[in-house]
């Protein structure tokens, strides 16, 4: 029976097992139906930020978080308990590549940068300044590369979730209903201001 | 006398398009609103400075019944359409006594009024309605009762 609890939610674990081979953006959209959006959205909040998350947009019928992924199956209990979730996807974007790659550039820069630091020990002085310069530049582009890095493994580690609302509560209708009589299905607001249009 | 009938059928065609051209019913509009022209002659429509809408509707209706009748099957629309009954008004036109009501329902800007009375002659049936932002059609609801008290119908 336990077993059989676990693959509830089974994409969840496999997204979470391949996290630690791999580094992966990962997306959640969940559809759920609910009398009270407001209700649901406090809750929502308050269990990512409990769980060390954050909400990142919010209007009348979605919300979008970040969550650590290590407390995304936590989560996905929370929301059950809140509301019906009639729909559920997931999406994941490698991005081991990339990070290996960048890794790559900042080490083969950093290795140009201690050359030039040799150098600047017994350059002449008149080429001190344009050793500088290279200096600062190398600088410059590992500064870039180490932010993208940082800004990836910021989104591997942080999954993004956004959950959308469909109200159980449907509007008040406004159209009218049939009669036998003309002049009753005719006496209506709608049609007495299309009337003046 | 070929030519005699002729002027007679003409005169009997002529006679048919100017009762069917007439209206039914002489409305005026109430005070401080502006009359619609090239109306048909089944409607009259005046509006206010503020939006106040004002109709008087002439429907076939051939099948008669009492004014509770008309009373009740109006209501149950009204209700199933989900509109809210804030009053009912005692109201006469044309020297009957007519159904009458005040309707308010919630938009996104606040809330409207809507009133409708409605009487039957013969085998038509005359429907008066009005409607606007509630505060105003407050403001111009004696005027609208007024305005229906002084409807004639031919």
């Amino acid at each position: 029976m336990k077993i059989l609890k676990i693959f509830k939610f089974w994409p969840i674990l496999i997204l979470t097992m391949a996290v630690s081979a791999q580094v992966t953006e990962q997306d959640f959209s969940f559809s759920v139906r609910t009398a009270n959006v407001d209700s649901v959205f406090q809750k929502v909040i308050q269990a990512a930020e409990s769980k060390g998350g954050y909400f990142t947009n919010y209007n009348n019928y979605s919300i979008s978080l970040r969550m650590p992924v290590g407390e995304l199956q936590a989560f996905n209990k929370t929301l059950e308990d809140i509301a019906e979730i009639v729909n559920r996807s997931f999406s994941s974007t490698d991005k081991t590549a990339d990070l290996e790659r960048l890794a790559l550039q900042i080490q083969s820069r950093q290795k140009l940068m201690d050359s030039y630091f040799e150098l600047v020990k017994h350059a002449p002085f008149a080429e001190l300044q344009a050793v500088q310069r290279e200096l600062v530049s190398l600088n410059s582009q590992i500064e870039n590369l180490q932010g993208q890095k940082h800004g990836i493994e910021r989104r591997a580690a942080l999954a993004s979730i956004t959950i959308s609302t469909i109200s159980i509560a449907a509007p008040i209708a406004r159209n009218s209903t049939h009669s036998p009589f003309t002049w009753i299905n005719r006496t209506d607001l709608n049609s007495l201001r299309e009337d003046f249009k | 006398m070929k030519k005699l009938s002729k002027i007679l059928v003409i005169l009997l065609i002529l006679g048919i398009l100017v009762l069917t051209s007439c209206a039914s019913f002489k409305a005026q509009a109430p005070e401080n609103f502006a009359e619609y022209t090239g109306t048909p002659n089944t409607k009259f429509k005046a509006v206010s400075s503020d939006g106040v809408l004002y109709r008087v509707s002439e429907y076939e209706q051939d099948a008669k019944a009492s004014l509770e009748f008309w009373r009740s099957a109006f209501l149950l629309k009204m209700k199933n359409a989900n509109y809210k009954q804030e009053d009912s008004l005692n109201v006469s036109f044309g020297g009957k006594p007519a159904i009458g009501y005040i309707f308010s329902f919630e938009t996104s800007a606040g809330s409207d009024s809507y009133l409708v009375a409605a009487v039957q002659f013969k085998d038509k049936m005359f429907v008066v309605e009005a409607t606007g932002e509630s505060a105003k059609f407050e403001t111009r609801k004696k005027d609208i009762l007024d305005a229906i008290n002084k409807i004639n119908i031919n």
